[in-house]
C-alpha cells in the first residue's frame, strides 16, 4: 500500500512538471467552457433569421421593427446577399427575409434541403398583418371617402380601440440545462477533457516503457501489481482534480445546480477510472510517445463527438445515437442529464453506472494485460 | 545550393511519408472526424411544429378564425383543431401539440363590442420555440381582428354609408405586405467545414514536428556534420521549410480530394480551394518556424506548439460551426479561423478565388512574416 502511494506521489509530481499536461488539464477546459457559455448563450426560444433590406419603405420599416420584436425569430441584419445565402446554406440561420421597397413582395428564403420554411413564413405573415392594420383600414375607407378624411378617421380609431392582446404561458419547468447554458457546457467539457487527458497520459507511459521502468519493477519486492496500482491511482487522482476544478467553477462562478452530490461524486470517480485505464491501455500498446499523442488527440475528439460531449445526442438520428452508446461518454452524459435535469440520485442512474463500471473494469483489465505483457516480454 | 536544398527536402519528405503517426494525424484523423460530424448533421436544418387551435368561444368570429388557420400550415408547421378546448393543458403535456392557441369564451363578443380582448397561447417550457411561434401566429390573428375593429370605428367616424360592407372588405383584404417563398439553391456539407478545420489543427502538430527536427539534429550532432560539408546553413533551412510546406500541402490536398471525391463534400471552386490550402499551410508553417526559432529547448517548442495549436483551434472555430458572440469575432484573429472563413466562402457562399483573396493575402503575409523571423532566429541557432 505504501509503495503504491509512493508511486502515485511520484507520478503526480511528474505530471505537475509537464506544462502541456497542466494546460490541457486545467486551462483549456476552463477556456472552452467560458467560450461556449458566452458564444452559444442565447436562448433557444427564437429561430435565428437573417434580414436583408436595401431600401425599405415606411411599411417595410415597420415590418422590420415588428420582426425585431418578434418572440419567434431572432433577427440578424445582413448587408450582403452572398453572406446571407452562405449562412442559410450552412444552417447557421434558419432562413432569410428580404424586405424590398414597399409594393414588392417580401421574400422568405430557406435552404433547399431544410424543412421549417413554414415557421418563418407564418411568423413573417403574422408580422405583416400586424403592421398592416392602418394601411388596410385606410385603403378600405378611401373607396368611399377622401383619403385625408379616411386617414384622420383611422388614426382616431387606432387611438380609441383597445388592442387585441396575446398572452402566452408555459407549462412545466424549464430544466437546468436549458435555463443555464453552462449547466450543459461544464459536464460535457468535463467528460470530453477527462477522457482526452487520460489518453494523453499514455505518452509518459510509453517513455517509461522505453526506459524499461516496468521491467525494473519486476525486480523489486513489491512487483508489478503494486506499481500498476500506484500508477492507476495517480491517473485517477489527476482526473478527479480536473473534475473538482471544473465542477467547482460551475457551482461558484456560474451558479449551476448539479443536483445530488453523491450521484455526481460516484459518476465522476467511475469515469475517472475509465479515463485513467484507457490512457494506460494506450500507453501499453503505442510504439512511441509521438504515436501515443497522434492517436490520443483524434481518438479523444472522435469518441467525444460520438458520445455527445460536443453536441447532445438528442439532436442526432437514432443510428448515430446507438453508435454513440458504444462509448462511455454517451452513458456518462445520459447520467449527467438525469442528475442535473431530473434530479436523479444514485438509484436513478443505476443503469448508466452499471455500464460505466463495466467499461472501467474492462479497460483496467486490458491495461493491466497490455502493460504486464510488456513487462514480461519487453515488447 | 538548390540541389542541396532539394536533397534535404526530399530526404525529410521520405521520412515523413514513412511515419505512421503523421499518416494518422494528416489523413485519418481529419477525415474520420469530418465523417462523424457529417453523419451526425448531414440532414441539415430541420424544424417541425404542430400548433393546436382551441375554440372555447364558439362564436361566429372564432369559428371563422379557426377555419382559416386549420389546414393553412406549410413546410414544417401544421395547425389542427383541438377537440376538447377544456383540456388544452393535458393536450400540450401529452405532446399532442407543441403549443396551442386558445380563443377564450367571450372573445367574439368582446371584439364586436370594441372592448379589450385577449388570445391565449399555451406551450411547454421545454419547447420555447414552438410557444414563440404560436405566439407570433396568434399575434397575426389578433392584428386581423384589430383591423376589422379599427375599420368599423373609423367608418362610423368618417360617415361611410355601409359600415358592414367596409368591415367585410377589411377582413377579406390581404395584408398590405405580401410574402413569397424563395429558395436558396446549392447545398453545403458540414464536412467541408470540419475536414479543413481538423486538418489544420493536426497540421500544427505535424509541421511543428518537422520544424523541431532542425533543433533535434543539432543536438544529435547531425547538423554540424552536414554544415562541415560545403553546404550553407541557408540551404539546410530552406530544405526543411520546403519539406514541411510540401507535407502540409500534400496532406490537406489529400483530405480535400478524399472528402470531395470519396464522400461528396463539395469544398467549392477547386482553384480557390488549392490556393487557400497553400496560403493556410504557409501561415501554419511560418508560425511553427517562429515557435521553433524562439523556443529555448526542443521540449519548450513542443509544449508551445501544442498550446498554440489548441488555442488557435478553439478560438478559430475548429470545433463549432456557426458560433456567435465572442467566438465569432475572435476567429478572424487566428490563422486557421481566417482560412476557415475562406473555405466557407468557397463552399457555402460559392465565391471564386477573387472572393477569398483578402484572406489568402493575409495568410500569406502572416506566413512569410513569421517564417522570416523564425528562420533568422534558427539560422543564428544553427550557426552557434
Amino acid at each position: 500500500m505504501r509503495a503504491a502511494l509512493a508511486t502515485a506521489r511520484v507520478e503526480w509530481i511528474r505530471f505537475f512538471r509537464d506544462r502541456i499536461a497542466m494546460f490541457s488539464t486545467i486551462a483549456l477546459p476552463v477556456v472552452l467552457v467560458l467560450l461556449i457559455g458566452l458564444s452559444f448563450g442565447q436562448s433557444n426560444s427564437r429561430l435565428p433569421v437573417g434580414l436583408l433590406s436595401e431600401n425599405p419603405g415606411p411599411l417595410g420599416t415597420s415590418l422590420i421593427n415588428e420582426l425585431e420584436q418578434s418572440a419567434a425569430v431572432d433577427v440578424t441584419l445582413y448587408t450582403d446577399r452572398r453572406d446571407l445565402y452562405r449562412d442559410i446554406r450552412m444552417g447557421t440561420v434558419g432562413g432569410g427575409v428580404d424586405v424590398p421597397a414597399d409594393g414588392s413582395p417580401v421574400q422568405v428564403y430557406v435552404q433547399q434541403a431544410s424543412s421549417g420554411a413554414g415557421v418563418i413564413l407564418s411568423t413573417v405573415n403574422a408580422a405583416a398583418a400586424q403592421v398592416s392594420t392602418r394601411a388596410v383600414a385606410v385603403d378600405v375607407l378611401s373607396g368611399d371617402v377622401p383619403v385625408a378624411r379616411a386617414e384622420a378617421a383611422v388614426d382616431d380609431a387606432l387611438a380609441q380601440v383597445p388592442p387585441v392582446t396575446v398572452a402566452a404561458r408555459s407549462l412545466g419547468a424549464v430544466n437546468e440545462m436549458e435555463e443555464n447554458r453552462f449547466a450543459s457546457a461544464v459536464p460535457s467539457q468535463l467528460m470530453l477533457f477527462v477522457f482526452l487527458n487520460g489518453l494523453l497520459g499514455a505518452s509518459a507511459l510509453v517513455q517509461a516503457r522505453q526506459l524499461r521502468v516496468f521491467q525494473r519493477t519486476l525486480a523489486t519486492p513489491h512487483g508489478l501489481g503494486v506499481y500498476l496500482s500506484g500508477l492507476g491511482a495517480s491517473r485517477v487522482a489527476i482526473a478527479l482534480l480536473q473534475s473538482a476544478i471544473l465542477l467547482g467553477l460551475g457551482v461558484l462562478s456560474f451558479g449551476i445546480d448539479f443536483g445530488n452530490p453523491v450521484a455526481v461524486a460516484v459518476l465522476v470517480v467511475v469515469y475517472s477510472v475509465i479515463a485513467g485505464a484507457a490512457g494506460m491501455l494506450l500507453g501499453g500498446i503505442a510504439k512511441t510517445p509521438g504515436q501515443a499523442v497522434a492517436v490520443a488527440v483524434p481518438a479523444g475528439i472522435v469518441l467525444g463527438m460520438l458520445g455527445g460531449t460536443m453536441w447532445p445526442l438528442s439532436v442526432v438520428g437514432p443510428l448515430m445515437s446507438r453508435i454513440g452508446h458504444l462509448t462511455p461518454q454517451a452513458w456518462a452524459m445520459d447520467a449527467w442529464n438525469q442528475i442535473i435535469n431530473d434530479g436523479a440520485g444514485l438509484a436513478g442512474i443505476a443503469t448508466e453506472l452499471a455500464v460505466l463500471t463495466g467499461f472501467a473494469v474492462g479497460l483496467s483489465a486490458l491495461a493491466v494485460w497490455a502493460l504486464g505483457r510488456h513487462a514480461r516480454t519487453g515488447r | 545550393m538548390w540541389r542541396t536544398t532539394w536533397l534535404i527536402a526530399a530526404l525529410g519528405l521520405r521520412r515523413s511519408l514513412r511515419d505512421r503517426s503523421i499518416l494518422i494525424q494528416a489523413l485519418v484523423a481529419p477525415i474520420v472526424i469530418a465523417l462523424v460530424v457529417g453523419a451526425a448533421f448531414g440532414s441539415g436544418f430541420s424544424l417541425n411544429v404542430t400548433i393546436g387551435i382551441a375554440d372555447a368561444d364558439r362564436s361566429e368570429i372564432s369559428t371563422q378564425i379557426a377555419k382559416g388557420l386549420v389546414g393553412s400550415g406549410g413546410d414544417g408547421i401544421a395547425f389542427s383543431a383541438v377537440g376538447d378546448p377544456q383540456s388544452v393543458e393535458a393536450a400540450v403535456e401529452s405532446g399532442s401539440y407543441d403549443a396551442v392557441v386558445v380563443m377564450p369564451a367571450g372573445l367574439g363578443e368582446a371584439v364586436l363590442a370594441g372592448e379589450a380582448a385577449q388570445l391565449d397561447v399555451v406551450g411547454a417550457a421545454t419547447d420555447p420555440l414552438a410557444t414563440s411561434v404560436a405566439q407570433a401566429v396568434a399575434g397575426g390573428v389578433a392584428a386581423e381582428l384589430q383591423t376589422a375593429r379599427v375599420t368599423a370605428v373609423a367608418a362610423n367616424q368618417a360617415g361611410v354609408e355601409d359600415v358592414t360592407a367596409s368591415i367585410q372588405k377589411a377582413v377579406a383584404s390581404p395584408p398590405a405586405i405580401t410574402v413569397e417563398q424563395g429558395e436558396v439553391d446549392g447545398t453545403f456539407s458540414v464536412m467541408a467545414y470540419f475536414a479543413p478545420g481538423m486538418a489544420m489543427l493536426f497540421l500544427f502538430f505535424i509541421i511543428g514536428d518537422g520544424a523541431r527536427s532542425i533543433v533535434a539534429e543539432r543536438k544529435q550532432g547531425t547538423l554540424p556534420r552536414i554544415l562541415a560539408a560545403p553546404v550553407s546553413p541557408t540551404s539546410v533551412l530552406l530544405g526543411k521549410t520546403a519539406q514541411v510546406m510540401v507535407v502540409g500541402v500534400l496532406s490537406m490536398t489529400a483530405v480535400w480530394l478524399i472528402t470531395w471525391l470519396g464522400f461528396g463534400a463539395d469544398w467549392g471552386d477547386p482553384v480557390g480551394v488549392f490556393v487557400v490550402i497553400v496560403a493556410a499551410v504557409t501561415a501554419i508553417a511560418g508560425i511553427s518556424l517562429l515557435i521553433t526559432g524562439f523556443a529555448r529547448t526542443e521540449n519548450q517548442a513542443d509544449a508551445l506548439t501544442t498550446i498554440v495549436a489548441l488555442l488557435f483551434a478553439v478560438a478559430g472555430g475548429t470545433f463549432f460551426l456557426g458560433a456567435t458572440g465572442v467566438l465569432n469575432t475572435m476567429r478572424l484573429f487566428t490563422p486557421n479561423g481566417l482560412a476557415l472563413s475562406a473555405f466557407v466562402d468557397l463552399s457555402a457562399a460559392q465565391s471564386g478565388l477573387a472572393g477569398v483573396m483578402p484572406q489568402v493575402l493575409l495568410l500569406l503575409a502572416i506566413g512569410i512574416g513569421t517564417a522570416t523571423a523564425g528562420l533568422l532566429a534558427l539560422r543564428n541557432k544553427v550557426l552557434s
